[in-house]
């Protein structure tokens, strides 16, 4: 498996929403080719939302802060918006006390939050569970 | 257990190493999650300073105790072309490269203990301290 493979963050459609699940450790090769692999992913899929689950990141600085608020901003210009969940307590009490403009980033406690945010009409987490898996069967077929 | 440690700073990679080294030094040394995750940001943020302005620098990490109190003390030095007005630097949103300005304030409000001490020419020196 090339390296590039190994440092990328998974992308999959839940419920009519690309979820993005954020578990390895952020450096600016990861956060370049998430960017790139996100956006082409929107151009490709029709995606009423998007959602980052950051539950797995122990550490942020502002450039990671940064970098991820570009690329929430590049998807918004695609006409798709973005909502993060999950983030620790001491991730963001950091990029709050870091200055980090907050402002614009719609943020939710789980991904259960997520999704009502995004106002996806049955995102209960049983019938998410039952899109996804129907979602895996397809791909195994085509 | 680890009672100190030097990571030299020189690339993205190395920055990347000590953050997690700082992450996991200041977790061995007592210090809570969420205090052990606002040192390894500071560090985060002080390591890249070094990448965006000097190039390269050292990050040192070293456990403290007093009465009884577990702590870990942070040095991120490097010798290059300094700081010509500390105040200003460290102003809210004073900044010559995108993050520095913001970056000082925000680390020293999340340390303990913050000194930074700078000449022109000579390089920068960070000093400061988080306690368990």
């Amino acid at each position: 498996m090339p390296e590039s493979a190994a440092n990328r963050i998974p992308l999959q459609m839940s419920n009519n929403c690309l979820v993005a699940s954020i578990q390895i450790d952020l450096t600016a090769d990861v956060l370049e080719q998430f960017r790139k692999d996100l956006l082409s992913q929107l151009q490709a899929q029709h995606a009423r939302g998007i959602i980052f689950d950051l539950s797995g990141i122990e550490v942020m600085d502002l450039s990671d802060f940064e970098n991820i608020r570009a690329t929430i901003s590049m998807a918004k210009v695609m006409g798709v918006s973005t909502v993060v969940c999950g983030m620790r307590p001491g991730v963001v009490a950091s990029v709050v006390l870091l200055g980090a403009d907050t402002d614009e980033i719609r943020a939710a406690r789980d991904l259960d939050m997520a999704f009502e945010l995004l106002d996806v009409p049955g995102a209960s987490e049983k019938e998410r569970k039952r899109v996804g898996d129907a979602n895996i069967a397809s791909d195994n077929h085509s | 257990m680890r009672t100190s440690l030097r990571i030299i700073i020189r690339d993205e990679h190395s920055l990347t190493a000590a953050v997690l080294e700082a992450t996991s030094f200041a977790k061995e040394t007592g210090l809570s999650r969420v205090a052990a995750q606002q040192l390894a940001t500071v560090t985060s943020e002080l390591a890249r300073n070094i990448l965006k302005y000097a190039g390269r620098g050292q990050v040192e990490l070293e456990a403290l105790e007093h009465r009884g109190r577990k702590g870990v003390r942070l040095i991120v030095s490097d010798s290059g072309p300094g700081i010509e007005d500390i105040e200003q630097a460290m102003a809210e949103h004073y900044s010559t490269g995108g993050t520095l300005g913001l970056g000082l304030s925000g680390a020293k409000r999340m340390m303990d203990h913050f000194t930074i001490t700078s000449q022109p020419g000579q390089g920068t020196r960070v000093e400061a301290v988080k306690w368990q």
